[in-house]
């Protein structure tokens, strides 16, 4: 325990709050792997302290008796406040539970009677352990023990409040559907199933977090994923070892090849239809409980480039707009570093009289160019990022505080050359309206290292930067797939065939790097030279 | 050999050998050119380019005998350690030798187009960087590269030409037969020297996913190549006067300096130094990647990239060594049938010594 | 450990290249030349640069340019506000500009230069290895303009004072590419060095030269052939660029009207639109007035070469009658007026082909490239020594006019 600790730790002293050191040696908590006994009072006290009952307050304990056709038996339901509905717990658990047992004669043993026959709510988990039965009612459910009979009934009557359908925030579409995920898991694989009606689609339930235990849903179809793919993911799910994981992008990092990797490895997408798309094409999509955000795996550069609209709209225009997001990548990550490679070695590619222009207004300001840009790009860093915080308070004024303080003042008052925010301005714009924002940070990160490798060695130094980040794209695997994988390993499809959208009368065929069962093309891709993902 | 899980497909493999021909073409051969046969320089990349192709057809004969595996283990096989070495070291050399000269001259180059000039040290450093980053990532990295530099490379080539198809003066072909029939074919064979890439090939095969691919790919590769020479040396032929052709440094360079874009732009021709670069460093990585593979298979270890380093350092002095560029062009001039010796005669020898053995053995049991 | 080294590695990286930061250049730190002009001393050569002002030509303040350049001397001063001649002495062009960069804040930069101009003197004795030079740097374009200045480059290029344009680099550009210009040739440094690298062929060149006010009482009118110089035109810009030049291996040889230079375009296939004057036949000193177009590209054909070559030239012309007396249109009709222009052409081309043989020995239209076409061997052109030949060479010249329009009015 150093001497930090006590900065972290609070605790009341004379100096103020610090926190003490623990003076108990940690008490691991009471095993709850045991079997529910058939005394409803022994179970009621372990379940008492199991669940911490009179400290947690939104645990709720009742007491009732149940008549059976032999005797009358004590029980209890117990269940968390706000989590479970409470009109479902009484129309379906409490009521047939204390009324009807009269009119319903028995026909099986006591301990099938009650979940066969009395509980009407229509999902009932007989559970003979404790751990399987709070694990249930955590996720909602209602517990039921009634005395002699060494089983937990759990009904699931979730009843939480929840966000509704809303609108994807961060994937616009014009001409598609609205739609995006919520928080619920059920929800949104609902929606799924809604979307592609086809009994092959495979919804596996899974749970991460040795603590959270957060429901998770694999999905895929069975007859068009490739089987080694999905083995990967489940393997690497399996090999997920942390306390609690509660959101997808949490979980992205576990399953992804490479955390030092710039670039994304796996998708994230908040519309319905996007990940249906996906799933169709023979992908693999993982999702979280509490994330509106589906995982897509394999992801290349291409996935992360093609937004649904390129797929809604007519070809013509989803060609230009595929070629618009390519031209705003480009611009995005290596417009600076060209100002600078021009401004500070090649003078003799800039127009004379944009020359005369830019000697002009360099003349007064007292920074270099490097200084200048690196400052203002740092500078619109903070805007873009206050002004996600607080989107709907601080945006006005962030805008006001933008576009005249910054760039409206700082050029009259000579400290930068309007040509810098030009250039400034046209990056972010290219930044803004690349299609993935994961892709985007990923490229204004290294937007940074193309202007620095330009300083130092001009247009040497850029391409040597260029080089390099190509190597490093080139090498990079999702899943075993390529990132640039129709290009880098090239494949039939070819760089044009996926970046952009064919005339197509028929879409029968699916990316060549997932191999996937169903692909028209699979029998004669053995051989072309196409690339096998491994 | 053991199995390797990377493989090359048809374009990478082309382009990996369009590259190593391009790239001597960027680095000055059609003002060499030039200069030994007149205006009829055109005429030599294509005769020039026939022969190699007739050269890659014998080798793929016979390298049909020998499947998924590369000249190293071929020589193994034929004739031990000793033999295994002897090629290794033979093949090794003329790599780090040709690299050597590729890395002065593309770092003169850029020095000298450059308006600004950058201590060439420091443009020794930053490639040093490139090819060591590069080649820790393997033969794959350096492969894929090509995949997508070379159609860049390749475009860029060809605006080049387009954009300069204003300047051309048909007339500057004629006399047709430039310095004369008898010069004309003497620079083609002696360009045909020039031609000793081919050992990429060779240490690419077992790379590439079939044998039926390889050969598609290396006759494809071969013939987009000399068709791009040949645009090349045509462009610069029909841009250039004959007398003042011969001069030039740098010859791609020049053409791209012809470009004009009225007022939009004072001269273009930097926006091209991207294309001479990246040519030029894959090349290099390329070779430096062979470099370390070929070590590490002759002495059998898994901790080739150990030899990255040192061979790279070799590289460096092998490569500042001459005083001057021209000197340096010399020399290589004139070690020119040596590295064809070396890299393509043989290899040739090895495999028809390891066919006629092999056929002994089988003919005896 | 290995983080450790790894951080070393980084470190020494980012320091070596943090050092080559300083090989940059800022755009402010340079002096951007916008044209460069050679004069002739003593004892060495006088190298003019024009250097732009970027502050006035942007109009960023305004009020401190005026009093820039009045440190220039209140000749060039007052003249041209937006430019700076600045003239060193030396022996060699890049030692003198060197030595100017000691005068000047600045580094000079040269890769803007719009226009190179040799002196007359400097023409005469051989431009040959400036030229060569020019092509050596890489600091200079190869589509630099080039040109003959009559004057000293140095009061030529104070004297320009562009009354159209603020950007010197404009008016320069807009001046020699001669877009619409049939007066004057247009030639950049690059074919300069080709042709002189080639044997036997002569080069042209723009003239520039200082409207002289004194000379008035020689001053010809625009129809008449002249060269820069000789024509008064009245306004602001005494500079003026007309005529060509022509050299022969570089060294300057004649200097040719702007008459001249038409039917030098007519030959080499590079004209534009021209209004022509023929003396009327019926009317003593009328004259008729075509508007001119290329209809076809020009055929040159060299045919016999032995030891006089027979030249030969077909140039296809489309006119357009602007003004005709009306006894000659009657009296010829419009074949007639075709056949009266095809002749008056066929004979000024010829002259202007006996003029350059004799006078300048040069071939600056291109028979030497169209002759090359019947040898299949260097050497065997080399021997034949075309130089030679051409002054022998006989022409034979066929002009075919075809007025096909008469304007809006029809003037029979």
């Amino acid at each position: 325990m150093g001497k930090w600790q006590s900065f972290l730790d609070f605790h009341k002293t004379k100096e103020g709050y610090i926190l003490k050191e623990q003076d108990k040696p940690y008490k691991s908590p009471p095993e709850q792997d045991i079997n529910v006994y058939k005394s409803v009072n022994k179970n009621f006290e372990k379940i008492k302290e199991f669940m911490n009952y009179p400290k947690s307050g939104d645990l709720i304990l009742r007491w009732f008796k149940v008549v059976l056709p032999d005797r009358t038996a004590d029980a209890f339901i117990f269940y968390f406040d706000g989590l479970s509905s409470r009109d479902n717990i009484g129309h379906f658990v409490l009521k047939p539970l204390m009324q009807m047992t009269a009119i319903m004669p028995p026909k099986c043993p006591e301990e099938e009677y009650i979940s066969r026959q009395l509980i009407t709510q229509n999902d009932v988990v007989p559970s003979k352990t404790f751990k399987q039965a709070i694990e249930l009612v955590c996720f909602g459910g209602c517990g039921i023990f009634v005395d002699g009979i060494s089983v937990c009934y759990v009904a699931d009557v979730k009843g939480w409040e929840k966000r509704s359908l809303q609108k994807p925030i961060t994937e616009g579409s014009v001409l598609g559907p609205q739609e995006g995920f919520t928080e619920l898991i059920r929800m949104n694989t609902a929606l799924i199933r809604k979307t592609i009606k086809d009994s092959n689609l495979v919804i596996e339930n899974m749970s991460v977090g040795n603590k959270s235990k957060t429901p998770c849903a694999l999905m895929y179809i069975k007859d068009l994923a490739n089987d080694s793919l999905v083995k990967e993911i489940k393997k690497r799910l399996a090999q997920v070892d942390a306390d609690y994981i509660f959101t997808t992008e949490e979980l992205e990092s576990f399953l992804e090849d490479s955390n030092l990797k710039l670039v994304p490895q796996i998708l994230a997408t908040e519309r319905v239809d996007r990940a249906s798309m996906e799933l169709c094409d023979g992908n693999v999509v993982l999702m979280v409980n509490g994330s509106p955000f589906a995982l897509v795996m394999p992801a290349t550069l291409f996935t992360f480039m093609k937004t649904p609209d390129s797929r809604y709209m007519r070809m013509p225009y989803a060609n230009l707009l595929q070629l618009v997001h390519y031209i705003s990548l480009i611009i995005s990550v290596l417009l600076p570093g060209l100002f600078i490679v021009i401004t500070q070695y090649h003078h003799e590619m800039i127009p004379t009289d944009l020359l005369y222009a830019l000697e002009a207004s360099f003349e007064i300001t007292p920074f270099s160019t490097l200084i200048e840009l690196v400052v203002l790009e740092i500078s619109f860093e903070l805007l873009r990022e206050a002004e996600i915080k607080i989107p709907n308070i601080g945006g006005p004024s962030i805008s006001i505080v933008g576009a005249l303080i910054l760039g409206q003042a700082a050029v009259s008052a000579n400290i930068v050359s309007p040509i810098i925010i030009i250039i400034v301005a046209f990056t972010a714009v290219g930044s803004l309206s690349t299609p993935n924002y994961s892709l985007g940070i990923a490229f204004r990160i290294m937007k940074f290292v193309y202007i620095f490798a330009s300083a130092v060695a001009g247009f040497l130094g850029f391409t040597i930067c260029l080089f390099l980040h190509t190597a490093m794209l080139c090498t990079t695997k999702s899943f075993g797939v390529r990132f640039l994988s129709p290009v880098a390993p090239r494949t039939r499809e070819g760089f044009f065939k996926t970046a952009f959208i064919g005339r197509d009368y028929k879409k029968t065929s699916k990316p060549d790097y997932n191999n996937s069962k169903q692909d028209p093309d699979v029998d004669i891709k053995n051989e072309s030279d196409g690339e096998d993902s491994e | 050999m053991n199995k390797r899980i990377i493989n090359f497909g048809k374009f990478e493999t082309a382009s990996v050998l369009i590259n190593a021909l391009i790239v001597k073409v960027l680095l000055g051969l059609p003002q060499l050119l030039c200069k030994q046969a007149g205006n009829a320089a055109w005429m030599i990349a294509l005769i020039s380019g026939m022969v190699f192709l007739a050269l890659v057809l014998v080798i793929m004969r016979l390298y049909k005998r020998f499947p998924n595996r590369n000249i190293i283990s071929i020589a193994e096989e034929a004739g031990g350690a000793a033999l295994k070495w002897f090629v290794a070291v033979l093949i090794i050399l003329p790599l780090i030798f040709k690299g050597a000269i590729t890395l002065r001259l593309s770092a003169e180059t850029i020095n000298l187009i450059t308006p600004y000039r950058i201590p060439s040290f420091l443009t020794a450093v930053l490639v040093g960087i490139a090819i060591i980053a590069v080649a820790y990532k393997g033969t794959e990295g350096a492969v894929r590269l090509h995949a997508i530099f070379v159609p860049l490379i390749v475009t860029a080539l060809a605006l080049v030409i387009i954009a300069s198809c204003a300047s051309f003066k048909l007339t500057n072909i004629f006399p047709v037969w430039g310095l004369g029939k008898k010069e004309v074919i003497k620079t083609s064979l002696y360009a045909i020297l020039m031609y000793s890439d081919i050992i990429y090939i060779l240490l690419l095969y077992p790379y590439v996913k079939s044998e039926k691919v390889f050969r598609r790919a290396v006759g494809w590769g071969t013939v987009l190549a000399v068709i791009i020479q040949l645009a090349i040396m045509l462009g610069y032929v029909l841009t250039t006067q004959y007398p003042g052709s011969g001069e030039l440094f740098m010859p791609v360079y020049q053409v791209s300096r012809i470009i004009r874009l009225g007022d939009n732009s004072q001269s273009i021709e930097a926006i091209f130094y991207p294309v001479w670069i990246s040519s030029s460093l894959l090349y290099l990585t390329l070779t430096q990647t062979f470099v370390v593979e070929i070590l590490g298979q002759a002495s059998k270890t898994k901790y080739e990239k150990l030899f990255i380093v040192p061979t790279l350092a070799v590289m460096f002095v092998i490569a500042y060594m001459p005083k001057s560029v021209t000197q340096a062009m010399q020399i290589s001039q004139k070690a020119s049938p040596i590295l064809f010796i070396c890299t393509v005669a043989l290899p040739i020898l090895v495999m028809i010594f390891a066919y006629i053995k092999n056929r002994r053995a089988s003919y005896e049991t | 450990m290995k983080r450790r080294l790894f951080a070393a590695m980084l470190i020494a990286v980012i320091a070596t290249s943090l050092g080559g930061c300083r090989y940059s250049h800022e755009i402010t730190e340079m002096a951007y030349a916008v044209a460069l002009g050679l004069d002739k001393e003593e004892d060495g050569i006088a190298v003019s640069v024009q250097f732009a002002k970027p502050l006035s030509i942007s109009g960023g303040s305004g009020g401190e340019s005026s009093g820039g350049s009045s440190e220039k001397g209140e000749e060039d001063g007052a003249k041209n506000k937006n430019t700076t001649v600045l003239t060193v002495k030396g022996k060699d062009i890049f030692t003198a500009l060197t030595a100017a960069e000691n005068n000047l804040s600045k580094e000079i930069n040269l890769s803007h230069v719009k226009l190179l101009l040799f002196s007359q003197d400097i023409a005469q004795e051989g431009i040959a290895d400036y030229v060569k030079q020019f092509m050596k740097s890489n600091q200079f374009s190869p589509n630099t303009y080039t040109a003959i200045s009559l004057c000293k480059a140095e009061e030529y290029m104070k004297t320009a004072n562009p009354s159209l344009e603020i950007n010197p680099a404009k008016y320069y550009t807009l001046i020699f590419s001669n877009n619409d210009n049939n007066y004057m040739p247009s030639t950049t440094l690059r074919e300069l060095y080709f042709n002189l690298s080639a044997n036997g062929e002569g080069e042209v060149l723009p003239v520039a030269n200082l409207s002289n006010d004194e000379s008035n009482e020689k001053s010809k009118s625009g129809e008449d052939g002249y060269f820069a110089g000789q024509l008064s035109v009245g306004g602001e810009n005494k500079a003026d660029v007309s005529g060509m030049a022509i050299l022969s291996g570089g060294k300057l040889k004649q200097v040719l009207s702007t008459k001249d230079a038409l039917y030098y375009h007519m030959l080499t296939g590079k004209l534009r639109e021209i209004y022509i004057l023929i003396p009327s036949v019926k009317e003593e000193g009328e004259h008729i007035t075509l508007r001119l177009t290329q209809d076809e590209k020009p055929k040159l054909c060299a045919d016999e070469l032995g030891e006089t070559p027979k030249l030969s030239a077909k140039i296809c012309l489309m006119g357009e009658l602007v003004k005709c007396p009306d006894s000659d249109f009657n009296e010829l009709g419009i074949d007639g007026l075709n056949e009266l222009a095809s002749r008056y052409i066929e004979g000024q081309i010829t002259d202007f082909l006996e003029n350059t043989q004799n006078e300048s020995k040069a071939d600056v239209t291109g028979f030497g490239e169209i002759s090359k076409m019947h040898f299949s061997d260097w050497n065997d052109w080399t021997l034949y020594n075309w130089q030679d030949k051409f002054i022998n060479s006989e022409f034979s010249v066929t002009a075919n006019v075809n007025i096909s329009r008469e304007g809006l009015v029809y003037t029979g």
